[in-house]
């Protein structure tokens, strides 16, 4: 060591000073981040905590500026450095509701009314048996195609899953449930509904587009002979796990409300969502602005 | 001591001020093989994980009209770290700190970088997934050891960032640890480097490092029970024993159906209970201070029943086995991909491997010298 030159010396010690302040700023970095995080969980979410700490209730409280300085910080070091710290597996509360996505092509641009009216009136401009039965075939759009995820089991009382997890995951980003407080019903949560799936839709437009066009693309290189469907939609497929000792056992649904749907043939305008999004009290998919 | 017995210390040993200098658990140093075991159990977990879910659906989940396509995860990510907003940022500073909020320009925006933001191609994304798999490989046998744990670093951010949605917490695990192999002489032990440099004669005797990867590691295990304990502690499920019937009714993520194996719901509920205990006080349950309890009291003669007296000298290696059987539990009855294998990885530090090669003497020698010896 005293032979190095007085250069090197410097270097290693800076170099050892440098990992020796690494290190405490990652127990800083470790408790700190964690532990403001949990604490804005309680504070904004438990009942109790807030009315306990006025101080910190509010959103823009001094008390809070400096946690909230020193998570931005962490959270961007989080970010370069990949460590990221949200860890809430299962927590704090469980799903009731499960959810799975779905997909359906159309051929129809319009309703199912219209779909039979002009299978129908082929039939009947058509003179003889046999043209009426091809005739309102070639009229008619073909049927709609609905495709469960990969991840729904078929037999939901009998399966064995291994791998998709992935997909799964990504899955997770679209869809979405319906839950029903207890001291409620259905119909009372629908405006709720209605605001949720909103807000879903706004915010993973670019996914759920991305997820349909992927989906149509599976499928049409399965059936070349397809022509690109009029509209497809996302449904989102809903079991409901019964409460404990229900009698008999088994899950409730699948519910299956539509979300969103892709019109393939519709140019949407730029910097909007690219998928429109299901009015559960129209009953109708409205273009988001 | 003989040569093959004498302790060759590997990596830069860090300056701590004084008290932290003084601290032997971080200071000193542990066999390298706790951290060659990290380093083959991460390695060989990445390879299976990119051979099994990343390579076979490269093209779902990566490139051009892919559900990561760029193009998608910049409409759905906040803006990226730019030098305008640092250099708007660094012009601004008096003002800004006279307002007490500094850098807030860049610190609104998000640090997250992949060296592969921009490429489209998927044949580029499929070279560079075969790459980060023989970079994987390099790590599990310890071969260019540094540079292999590099590589896996870069390319595992770069894809984490690329399709960020089909990550769970598993994923997380394995990026920090990524990111501290890189850091570490993780080839220090068990690698095809030490054999080298021991048959070249460069490395003799037993080697060790300094424990400050290890501890970190370690305070980042705490944190993920503890802080995940605290969050389950404010749900209502949890309190209440139910949160374990739902998760093994979740048809999403459960491995069979629960219709097939009802688990009994005192049963589910009991767990339910044991998890949440477990993870709130893991810090307590870890803490060294159990060992020093039960010498207390047996040295006032409480030494009865001796069973007591046992759990309590190991309340930490219990609390430890418990979470290891926790997530051979989870991995049985749900698919949740990689995320019980990282996890572990996060368990092969603190089990005595260099005993395992008969190799008690090093850690007499390491007892035996001081601090002060193994910086000269």
């Amino acid at each position: 060591m005293n032979a190095m030159p007085r250069l090197r010396r410097l270097a290693y010690w800076l170099l050892r000073a440098g990992l020796g302040l690494f290190v405490l700023w990652q127990f800083v970095f470790l408790l700190g981040l964690n532990l403001c995080q949990v604490g804005h969980h309680y504070v904004d979410n438990v009942t109790g905590v807030g009315e306990a700490f006025p101080s910190l209730a509010a959103e823009d409280a001094a008390a809070r500026q400096d946690p909230a300085k020193f998570e931005q910080i962490t959270t961007r070091w989080t970010e370069l450095t990949g460590q990221e710290q949200s860890w809430e597996l299962f927590a704090p509360d469980v799903w009731y509701d499960i959810p799975f996505v779905a997909v359906e092509f159309r051929w129809q641009a319009t309703p199912d009314g219209a779909r039979s009216a002009a299978g129908l009136i082929a039939a009947l401009a058509a003179s003889q048996q046999l043209q009426t039965a091809s005739a309102w075939l070639a009229a008619a759009p073909p049927a709609p195609v609905y495709l469960l995820s990969d991840n729904e089991p078929r037999d939901i009382h009998h399966y064995f899953r291994v791998g998709k997890f992935r997909l799964r995951r990504l899955e997770g980003h679209l869809d979405l449930d319906f839950y029903v407080p207890p001291d409620k019903s259905a119909e009372d949560m629908k405006d709720q509904w209605r605001q949720r799936v909103f807000e879903r839709v706004r915010a993973q437009a670019a996914v759920m587009r991305a997820y349909l066009e992927w989906r149509w693309t599976r499928y049409h290189l399965q059936h070349p002979d397809r022509d690109t469907p009029k509209q497809i939609i996302l449904y989102v497929r809903l079991y409901r796990v019964p409460p404990p000792g229900a009698s008999p056992w088994t899950w409730e649904g699948p519910e299956v409300r539509p979300i969103a749907r892709w019109r393939p043939h519709v140019r949407y305008v730029p910097g909007r969502p690219q998928v429109e999004v299901y009015d559960l009290i129209a009953g109708r998919f409205d273009v988001m602005e | 001591m003989k040569e093959a017995n004498k302790v060759v210390l590997i990596g830069l040993r860090p300056w701590f001020p004084w008290p932290l200098c003084r601290w032997r658990w971080l200071t000193e140093p542990v066999p390298a093989e706790r951290l060659a075991i990290l380093r083959i159990g991460l390695a060989a977990v990445l390879l299976i994980d990119i051979l099994c879910t990343y390579l076979p659906d490269a093209a779902t989940f990566f490139g051009k009209g892919s559900l990561g396509a760029p193009e998608l995860y910049r409409r759905i990510d906040p803006p990226p770290w730019s030098w305008d907003a640092t250099q708007s940022d660094v012009r601004q500073l008096p003002d800004d700190i006279a307002k007490g909020g500094i850098f807030h320009r860049t610190l609104s925006r998000s640090w997250r970088w992949s060296l592969l933001d921009d490429v489209e191609d998927l044949r580029i994304l499929q070279a560079c997934l075969i790459a980060w798999a023989i970079a994987a490989g390099f790590l599990l046998v310890g071969l260019l050891t540094r540079f292999a744990a590099l590589v896996v670093w870069l390319l595992t951010m770069s894809f984490a960032y690329l399709c960020g949605m089909i990550d769970n917490a598993g994923d997380q695990v394995r990026y920090i640890v990524a990111l501290y192999l890189m850091l570490t002489p993780c080839g220090a032990a068990w690698s095809l480097d030490a054999w080298l440099r021991r048959r070249r004669g460069r490395l003799k005797g037993r080697a060790c490092i300094y424990p400050w990867v290890l501890r970190l590691l370690f305070v980042q295990l705490v944190m993920i029970y503890w802080t995940n304990g605290l969050y389950k502690a404010s749900g209502y499920d949890w309190r209440h024993g139910d949160s374990l019937y739902y998760v093994l009714g979740d048809l999403t993520l459960t491995r069979w159906s629960y219709a097939q194996f009802p688990t009994p719901y005192p049963l589910t509920q009991a767990l339910t209970w044991m998890v949440l205990v477990w993870e709130v006080g893991f810090p307590l349950w870890v803490c060294p201070l159990w060992a020093w309890l039960a010498e207390r009291l047996e040295g006032i003669g409480l030494d009865r029943p001796r069973f007591a007296l046992w759990v309590l000298r190991h309340a930490p290696l219990i609390a430890l086995c418990f979470g290891v059987a926790f997530h051979l539990g989870i991995a049985l009855t749900m698919e949740l991909g990689f995320f019980v294998p990282y996890m572990l990885c996060l368990y092969l530090p603190l089990l005595p491997v260099e005993r395992w090669q008969r190799h008690d003497y090093v850690m007499d020698a390491i007892k035996g010298c001081s601090t002060r010896a193994y910086s000269a």
